[in-house]
């Protein structure tokens, strides 16, 4: 035990000495500000000490290669949130980092203070590429599901240190946020810096000291701070007061030791520009949301309530710092009751009262100088919420949360880094008045037929859509692909704008610098993609390169789909692209097609190219039956819609050819007659003449009866409505059928009777009764009727009781 | 320990450690507080460092399990102007907390309006006593204080237990006393009664029970509102019903040991029960009984108490799954089924591997 206590002392002693000598010493030729990401009162020391200190120079810990960008981050028209967005390419990998930097990150803070007072400020930290490759190796079993939403401002080793854990416990904090604001945030104003830097100081190297060397090494920290050291080195030759701000975690590891140990790290760490050279890496400054900066929403960077600490960091630039939390309190609680009230929730301002009492003496019941974050929401949940405390009763803290968290977005000034994509999303955004400056989801519903401008909403919407930006999300609307709900004039969006759509429109510039450009040739390469026999893929391809308003690609895409339409074998396929075709050159208009080109014949072309394929549809499979008789009649509409464009020979010529195939399945012989019949003019009589073949037939082709008047039906029901033969027929079929045999024919034959509307179910009911000359009533009335039922079943019950009394059964 | 009580109060049970921690604490208090709120807190959620008493130390222990801060917020709300209202499903330790924060907070738990459905606005405020009534007139010796009154008059906590099980209109003859502080006897000349500080209310309330009546929202904003959830994590359960079961065993003078494995045997199938989901992370059938941890306690109590006396052993299994059986079919003969179905599918699937699960699961014979 007093072995440890001597130890704990030694460990004391070592750091005052360091902290004496290396991290703060104004004599010296760098100072050292440990920082946590994103904290305020580390930012509000850090100007303090700029301004006693003065340096020459400030190094900040960051990515080198953003060293370009630091004059577009110090320009007075940027306005946080921003961040760095970085995306490398190897042949075998691909990532994307963010730097995100709020007003109040004390690196962000930095970099306008030295830019006011006219003094460099660089990035000292190795670039993104270089750390995820060393901290890889660690984890090479479990690779990030979110490999694209990886911050730069990583915490676990601080956050996660056993040391940490500890203090959490002895002091009552539920988590290193809140032991971090306790000990760092609440009542920094009155610290001295000194004081403060110590603390930090102190804090975080013991906290660095519970992992081994070898664990830094595997997490790629002491490599990074190798870097670091050797970006002070050159900066020691050029300037004699340097500041050198970086996390707290790091700052022990960038001083000179006496004991030489933490220099010992040469064994491991395996040099980062020994790498190959193919790669490809691209950084921009980049629009952030408080939403995205917020940890709680899954981004793992620096502190939580975002929207709170940005604006205790406005009050702490004020005059009176030291009441800002206080202030904040009281802000954000009548503002909560404000948006309650709004939403009808029952509140009071005895509520709020209550709430603040509660955050301070929460304050001072945790020993803590003043009420934080955590004392603020628990206020809520005691003060506001009423009764159990559940999903439906929670909205108070819900509404407060999002006020923690805020909803603001940031703007980048302009510059030479920016995307054109970028920039071009933004001016169309413009044009088309989409709120892209705070998050939260917005609604927008395009009068599409009717005003040109939510025309070309709608097609910049289809277009970030397809580019995967998840900017927005139709929620009603036409559906011109899927061919549903195309009566619609009007569609709704939701969308949300933020960093993440940015980010994802910088990967997209590859394939061209404006929203335009860039769907087009995204198109372009996934239906070069498309085997080269799927024209109905080609064609669908083709509807939504036109919903996305992309004509001149639409031009190259009828080639493609002319030349699919040669290669496709299949009569459905080919089927299914004469409709898609036809839905385009029929909704040309409200598709908004300028040019026709050459629509109509490409419809031409598939529709001869259909009729091909008809021979041989005798071998077609059972289950594709019913589509294949969709398809027949649908090309036959065709013929009857416009005969000039699409002559009926052909396929009266093809259909002929069919019917006088050998085992045509019944359906489609009653579909190829009831076509004819009508474009070719065969007697209608052989319809029925061909159904009594069935119905006189042997049994077996007795029960295909169903079947093929299913065929006739689906193209030619009228047929049924005037021949009376055909009727009479059919009853003298069911009279003679075996009772089982009519049983299995009952599905199919309600399936083809399913085509008739209920008015002409109405006159075939009528022509039924005529031919037993009785009202159609009785048709429709059931065999017995339910009062003689009852009865007959009384009296057969009575009769059976009166039988067991008698003991006669 | 004081055989003569069957459940003796907090305040006595845990005498030794609230003197020690009244010795020790030097901290700012509310009037007519025993302790500073941050004790409050210690005595109920426990630390590490002992309390010296008469140079000997007390280790402060941990009596409640859950959530630390919701004790703290519970502690301020106290100390404030409105009175403090746990609720929460039936067994989730509320009246014990209720306790605890009394005694530490008053010196007393006993000062207790029982709410029933029977409850009147006598019984909360105060009643007669009509011989003394009929012979003087109305006078303070007549009068029957309700612990209300007392806790108003002498500046101390009253609690006031199953408040929703008192008719609405009883309830609400809370509402002018908690946010005025004066209760009005117009019986008596110059009746006025003005709460001293030090008083507030500590209201326990089921909201889900069968038979419990709706409060008013005029009362409800008198209150501050603490909702206490059962506990999430088994190895906790086993912790809470190992303590108790001791403790009540004890007390029953039965000494046998606590069994570990079955206590946690039983916590894993009461919290799974409860949750409706198994370790493994298959959704099962959830009995309508109430699975709490206080229901596992007495089956783990009832079983050891039978095995004790009539097998002389300690706890068995067969006993306990006899004695689950009276807790699941409380509400609902099929809630047996539910039971039977935990047997089948998880307790026989882990029966493969585990030696315990495989005798518990030859128990299930009894489930018929």
């Amino acid at each position: 035990m007093d072995r440890l206590i001597q130890q704990e002392a030694k460990e004391q002693a070592e750091l005052e000495q360091l902290f004496a000598e290396q991290v703060y010493n104004e004599q010296g030729q760098v100072v050292y500000f440990p920082i946590r990401h994103h904290s305020p009162a580390c930012s509000y020391h850090l100007l303090q000490l700029i301004k006693d200190y003065q340096p020459q120079i400030i190094l900040i810990e960051g990515p080198v290669n953003g060293n370009p960008l630091i004059p577009v981050l110090a320009d007075e028209r940027t306005e946080a949130p921003v961040s760095l967005y970085y995306t490398y390419e190897t042949s075998g990998e691909k990532a994307a980092f963010y730097f995100p930097l709020l007003d109040y990150s004390p690196e962000y803070a930095a970099i306008r203070q030295a830019a006011k007072l006219g003094i460099p400020a660089q990035f000292i930290d190795l670039n993104y590429r270089s750390m995820r490759k060393e901290s890889l190796s660690a984890e090479q079993d479990e690779p990030s599901k979110e490999a694209d939403r990886v911050s730069y401002q990583d915490e676990k080793l601080l956050t996660g240190s056993s040391f940490i854990n500890r203090l959490c416990r002895r002091l009552n904090c539920r988590h290193f946020d809140e032991l971090w604001e306790k000990m760092f945030e609440l009542g920094a104003t009155r610290q001295s810096t000194r004081e403060f830097m110590y603390s930090v100081f102190v804090y975080c190297s013991l906290s660095r000291l519970c992992y081994s060397q070898a664990e830094l090494a595997q997490e790629g920290t002491l490599a990074r701070e190798r870097h670091m050291r050797q970006r002070i080195d050159e900066a020691k030759k050029q300037y004699q007061r340097i500041l050198v701000i970086t996390g707290g975690f790091h700052t022990y590891g960038l001083l000179d030791h006496p004991s030489g140990q933490e220099q010992s790290d040469e064994n491991f760490a395996p040099l980062y520009n020994t790498e190959p050279n193919e790669f490809r890496e691209q950084i921009y400054p980049m629009v952030y949301t408080f939403e995205e900066a917020d940890r709680l929403n899954g981004y793992a960077s620096g502190m939580p309530y975002v929207g709170y600490y940005a604006e205790i960091w406005t009050l702490l630039q004020k005059k009176n710092a030291s009441s800002a939390y206080e202030q904040t309190a009281i802000r954000m609680l009548s503002r909560l009751m404000r948006l309650l009230r709004k939403a009808q929730e029952e509140v009071s301002t005895s509520d709020a009262t209550e709430a603040y009492g509660m955050v301070q003496g929460l304050a001072v019941l945790r020993g803590k100088p003043e009420g934080g974050v955590y004392e603020l929401m628990d206020s809520v949940i005691s003060s506001f919420i009423k009764g159990e405390h559940t999903l439906a009763s929670g909205q108070p803290l819900q509404e407060l949360s999002r006020m923690l968290t805020g909803n603001r977005i940031g703007t980048v000034a302009p510059n030479a880094f920016t995307v054109p994509i970028v920039d071009d999303f933004k001016n169309l955004a413009a044009v088309c008045k989409l709120q892209i400056s705070v998050t939260g989801r917005h609604k927008k519903v395009l009068d599409l037929y009717s005003r040109p401008l939510h025309r070309q909403t709608s097609r910049l919407l289809h277009c970030m859509n397809f580019l995967e930006t998840e900017l927005a999300v139709m929620e009603s609307g036409p559906d011109w692909v899927a061919y549903r709900d195309v009566n619609l004039m009007r569609e709704t969006w939701t969308y949300t704008y933020s960093s993440y759509t940015e980010a994802r429109l910088i990967e997209n510039s590859i394939y061209g610098g404006t929203i335009r450009e860039a769907a087009a040739h995204r198109a372009e390469e996934q239906i070069r993609q498309l085997p080269d026999h799927h024209s109905e893929e080609a064609a669908k391809w083709l509807l939504r390169v036109l919903l996305m308003g992309l004509e001149d690609s639409a031009d190259r895409l009828f080639e493609h789909v002319g030349q699919a339409l040669r290669q496709d074998g299949s009569f459905l396929s080919l089927s299914r692209t004469v409709a898609i075709l036809e839905r385009i050159h029929e909704h040309r208009r409200l598709l908004g097609l300028h040019r026709e080109s050459n629509l109509l014949e490409l419809l031409q072309e598939a529709y001869h190219n259909t009729l091909a394929r008809i021979t041989g549809l005798q071998h077609v499979h059972q289950d594709e039956q019913h589509q294949v008789i969709q398809s027949l009649k649908q090309l036959y509409m065709l013929t009857e819609s416009s005969p000039a464009a699409f002559a009926a020979e052909p396929l009266v010529d093809r259909l002929s050819e069919l019917m006088a195939a050998p085992d045509l399945p019944p359906g489609l012989e009653g579909v190829c007659m009831a076509i004819l019949s009508r474009i070719d003019g065969r007697d209608p009589a052989e319809i029925t003449q061909r159904a009594r073949a069935y119905m006189q037939g042997t049994p077996e082709q007795m029960m295909h009866t169903a079947a093929y008047l299913q065929g006739v039906f689906a193209a030619a029901r009228d047929v049924f409505l005037y021949d009376d033969a055909l009727i009479g027929d059919l009853n003298t079929l069911l009279t003679r059928l075996p009772h089982e045999d009519f049983l299995r024919m009952i599905p199919e034959l309600r399936l083809a009777f399913t085509f008739f509307t209920p008015a002409e179910t109405d006159r075939i009911a009528e022509r039924v009764a005529g031919l037993f000359g009785t009202a159609s009533e009785s048709v429709s009335s059931p065999a017995v009727q339910e009062e003689v039922l009852l009865q007959s079943a009384a009296l057969d019950q009575a009769i059976r009781e009166e039988l067991i009394r008698w003991r006669l059964i | 320990m004081n055989m003569d009580m069957i459940k003796p109060p907090a305040e006595v049970l845990y005498a030794q450690e609230l003197q020690a921690l009244q010795q020790e604490d030097t901290g700012k208090r509310p009037p007519n507080w025993l302790l500073s709120p941050v004790y409050i807190r210690d005595f109920i959620i426990g630390r590490e460092q002992p309390a010296m008493l008469d140079g000997e130390p007390v280790d402060i222990t941990r009596k409640f399990y859950g959530n630390d801060i919701l004790i703290e917020r519970a502690i301020v709300t106290l100390a404030g102007n409105r009175g403090l209202m746990l609720v929460g499903e039936p067994g989730t330790a509320k009246t014990m907390l209720s306790e605890l924060l009394s005694a530490a907070i008053s010196g007393t738990s006993t000062n207790t309006i029982q709410g029933t459905a029977g409850t009147t606005e006598d019984m909360i405020k105060y009643s007669w006593n009509y011989a003394m009534l009929l012979d003087k007139g109305p006078s303070e010796q007549a009068l029957v204080p309700s612990p209300l009154y007392q806790g108003m008059k002498k500046g101390i906590v009253t609690r006031f237990e199953e408040i929703t099980r008192c008719p609405s209109e009883a309830q609400d003859s809370l509402i002018s006393i908690m946010s005025d502080k004066v209760m009005n006897i117009p019986e008596l000349e110059g009746g006025v009664l003005f709460a001293k500080p030090g008083f507030n209310v500590i209201g326990t309330a089921n909201i889900r029970d069968k038979g419990v009546n709706e409060m008013s929202s005029a009362l409800k904003r008198r209150f501050n509102f603490e909702t206490i959830r059962p506990i999430g994590n088994v190895k906790m359960e086993a912790h809470i019903i190992e303590s108790q079961a001791r403790n009540l065993l004890n007390h029953s003078g039965i000494d046998v040991p606590v069994d570990l494995e079955i206590v946690e045997l039983l916590a894993t199938t009461f919290m799974e029960l409860r949750t409706g989901l198994t370790r493994e992370g298959y959704k099962i059938d959830v009995p309508q009984a109430v699975m709490s941890t206080a229901e596992a306690v007495s089956v783990y109590v009832q079983s050891a108490m039978t095995s004790y006396y009539y097998e002389d052993k300690s706890i068995t299994l067969d006993r306990l799954v006899q004695n689950m059986l009276g807790t699941v079919a409380k509400e609902n003969e099929k809630d047996l089924a539910a039971l039977k179905t935990y047997f089948s599918r998880v307790v026989k699937e882990r029966a493969r591997e585990d030696q315990l699960w495989a005798t518990y699961y030859e128990e299930k014979k009894w489930i018929d």
